[in-house]
């Protein structure tokens, strides 16, 4: 019997030994990195300098930023940079971005979307990003899904975080609390802790061929199992929608920021997709529409000047929109 | 812009189908499972158990069972900050004691006896939570059914110092001051200690009312919980006409503890005084304060609950040196005052579990455990010690000390003196001190 339990013990250490081998790349601490960072002088002045290394479609790991990382000068700050150039642009990309707590510290990212010709279309901050509680296998992470359509023009996507981000902290479900609530019992009233965000972390990329629904959205896991099974109902049919709406009645409100919500891009390029071609418009119909125009700017009525110019556009004039333009720089 | 004129739209569907949102189902559980053996032959050992006696020196390799908890909630309605919602949870296992009843593949987790040998019978495989709950718009909550209540647990030895659980009915969340205040009754039973003089009652009855102040904030200094309970057994006629041999006197139930966050963790004070059919639930480290009032009769001979009362203390948390060390920790002091025994009880208890982070997955964890038992009813003093070492496995980056699912293997040493109080003295003090295994536990 001493000998069974000396083999097992056996076998375990050396399973140890194998797994003990199998080492992450180690993140250092907030302060350690911050020096780096500060350090680290910036690799160049040109955002097309930057290697790019591809993001491949299926890919579903995660990307460990431990401070060796080329540092770039945004006009959002210094920072650690992961570039990534997006191999297939027309095919469009769904992308899940989630950045894991590690350590009691969170990496807050920021997402550069560049096009062909480096020039950033889309600037996603890190208060877009939502924190999830630990649920599930899942533990604590700031998620946000984004949606790349083929008329997006992105080419290239930059993983990086930002000076104001790094001041900041994120406040996040304390794991006494998460274990209470898993086993039914009494909130421990144990207050929750603030992880602080750091230059470096790990995040977790998830890219996907099509449009995602971002996983605020979506149905729990249990749920969509269980549909798995019994099939959808009506009311799964119209979920997608109304996630879409939800999407851009969020973006809408939130014009301060520089964020395009990605249903909301969606919506704008569908509807373009399905306007009249642009220059199909009757010349008189066009000279109708640009005399309005010019009479709204003279008037000053900016409001109605637009919504004449999308009327038009929306039927085919291509002269509207240089028109307003125009008209609006003679405004002193 | 063509947003624009979608948005109106867009809010009225979302608005009309806000009810068919709300219908998301909250999944909650909990496993262990796993295997052990005794270096001495045979399968492995366990001193404590999850039931009437906690692990009293952790219980970290010392479970003998395999045991799950599947719970499934979900809100059915929800208007104008109004729910309603429904929620679950049953519970399966393997037998749990000093014996390892693990089987096979195929094993039966119902008990053996069924539910003849009384209330905590079949327990394996039971229905643990079916309650609704009505959360009114001022955050009150409203709720009926059976359930977990207002649990409070030392993990790192299955103590639950107070657990509210059971039948009743109750009012949460009441806006008083700085904190909350909740109301709940529940009906306990316990043997019957007529000797079935009543065919329509085959346990004894004890309805409880249970008092509740949370979230007292002493601002820096942490925070207050209060609790109070109270119990009076309400026997039928035909029972009491049978017998005068149990309790029948109110007891009294009393908790105050205070929370506070330290060292990147927290600690916890709890001062618990108990009187009659609380005692003996208050007293060391007996478990399931609350769920259940002893009236004494069937095994405890008579009356022997009648005037006792308990005090406990404990002081237990969790606290993190620098990024590579959790270390929890369990600290008890206990004591009972017998009536008709000339000295008082005493026990104490000193449990540690250091943990140290190897890397993102693997962790080694130690648990060091003192308990001491000096009985009003026994000469001679039990005491027991452990040291286990454990190999673990999770996402620790995660929560460290709290991160699940963990895999480990351990090898637990165990010593001490039984002084013939659980006819231990083959095992702890030469059979079965060294046990090794193997076991998961998850939570989510």
């Amino acid at each position: 019997m001493k000998e069974c339990v000396l083999l097992l013990a056996l076998a375990l250490l050396s399973g140890c030994a194998m797994i003990l081998g199998d080492v992450q790349p180690e993140i250092p601490d907030r302060d350690e990195a911050l020096v780096r960072l500060e350090a680290t002088a910036p690799c160049c002045q040109l955002l097309s300098e930057l290697k790019y290394s591809v993001l491949e479609k299926g890919f579903d790991g995660r990307i460990f930023i431990d401070g060796s990382e080329p540092t770039f000068d945004f006009k959002t700050g210094r920072s650690f940079v992961k570039a990534f150039r997006i191999p297939d642009p027309r095919t469009g990309y769904g992308i899940v971005i989630e950045s894991l707590l590690w350590n009691d510290q969170f990496f807050a990212p920021q997402l550069v979307v560049l096009n062909r010709s480096f020039q950033a279309v889309e600037l996603i901050p890190p208060s877009a990003f939502t924190y999830m509680p630990a649920e599930g296998m899942d533990g604590d992470r700031l998620q946000y899904t984004l949606n790349l359509p083929p008329e997006s023009g992105a080419a290239y996507l930059l993983l990086t975080t930002t000076t104001e981000a790094l001041a900041g902290s994120t406040q996040y479900i304390h794991p006494a609390r998460a274990y209470a609530k898993a086993q039914s019992l009494a909130d421990p009233g144990v207050p929750d802790p603030y992880a602080q965000h750091s230059p470096v972390g790990v995040v977790e990329l998830e890219i996907g061929g099509a449009y995602i629904t971002p996983q605020a959205d979506q149905k729990d896991f249990v749920e969509s199992w269980l549909t798995s099974f019994w099939g959808t109902d009506a009311a799964e049919t119209i979920k997608p929608s109304v996630a879409d709406a939800e999407a851009s009645a969020r973006a809408v409100p939130d014009s301060s920021s520089p964020v395009i919500a990605p249903a909301a891009v969606a919506a704008t390029a569908t509807t373009a997709v399905a306007a009249a071609p642009a220059g199909s418009m009757l010349a008189e119909t066009e000279a109708l529409y640009n005399d309005m125009i010019t009479k709204a700017v003279a008037a000053r009525d900016i409001d109605k000047a637009l919504k004449l110019v999308e009327e038009a556009e929306r039927a085919g004039s291509a002269s509207a929109r240089p028109l307003f333009v125009e008209q609006v720089k003679t405004l002193k | 812009m063509a947003n624009f004129k979608a948005l109106p739209i867009a809010a009225a569907v979302v608005a009309s189908l806000a009810a068919m949102s709300a219908s998301a189902v909250e999944f909650h559980g909990y496993f262990r499972a796993g295997f052990g053996l005794n270096v001495d032959g045979g399968s492995q050992v366990c001193y404590g158990n999850g039931g009437p006696a906690s692990h009293v020196v952790g219980r970290l390799g010392d479970e003998c069972d395999t045991y799950a908890e599947l719970s499934l909630s979900e809100t059915v309605f929800e208007k104008n900050g109004e729910s309603f919602s429904v929620h679950t949870l049953v519970a399966y296992g393997t037998q749990e004691g000093t014996t390892d009843l693990r089987g096979n593949s195929w094993q039966s987790v119902s008990d053996k006896n069924g539910g003849a040998d009384g209330p905590w019978s079949g327990q394996r495989l039971s229905f643990r939570e079916a309650y609704g709950k009505y959360k009114m718009k001022s955050g009150t909550e409203l709720w009926a059914g059976n359930r977990y209540y207002g649990r409070k647990d030392v993990h790192i030895n299955d103590l639950y110092y107070v657990n509210g659980s059971g039948n009743g009915a109750g009012v949460d969340n009441i806006k008083a001051g700085p904190g909350t205040i909740a109301v709940a009754v529940r009906n306990t039973k316990w043997h019957d200690v007529s000797g079935k003089a009543d065919g329509n009652q085959p346990y004894a009855t004890t309805p409880q009312l249970d008092l509740r102040y949370n979230g007292l904030g002493l601002g820096s200094a942490g925070a207050l919980s209060l609790i109070a309970m109270f119990g009076k057994a309400d026997l039928s006629d035909a029972q009491k006409d049978a017998t005068t041999q149990y309790n029948d006197e109110t007891g009294v139930q009393l908790t105050a503890e205070h929370s506070i966050a330290l060292l990147g963790g927290f600690n916890k004070v709890v001062a618990q005084y108990s009187t009659e059919g609380y005692a003996w639930s208050g007293y060391g480290m007996n478990n399931h304060l609350g769920d259940g009032y002893n009236i004494g009769g069937y095994d405890n001979g008579g009356d022997t609950q009648l005037g006792r009362k308990s005090w406990r203390l404990i002081d237990f948390g969790l606290v993190k040196f620098g990024k590579k060390v959790d270390f929890a920790y369990m600290a008890l002091y206990s004591r009972l005052d017998n009536p008709g025994s000339s000295k008082k009880g005493d026990r104490y208890g000193v449990t540690l579990r250091p943990m140290y982070k190897w890397n993102d997955t693997m962790s080694t964890q130690l648990e060091v455990g003192y308990y001491s038992a000096e009985d009003p009813w026994n000469s001679d003093e039990f005491n027991m010690n452990k040291i286990a070492l454990a190999q673990t496995w999770s996402p620790l980056q995660n929560g460290g000390f709290w991160a699940r699912p963990q895999l480990r293997v351990f090898v637990a040493q165990y010593g001490g003196d039984d002084a013939g109080q659980n006819g231990w003295e083959g095992f702890i003090i030469d059979k079965a001190d060294t046990m090794v295994g193997a076991q998961v536990e998850a939570w989510w």
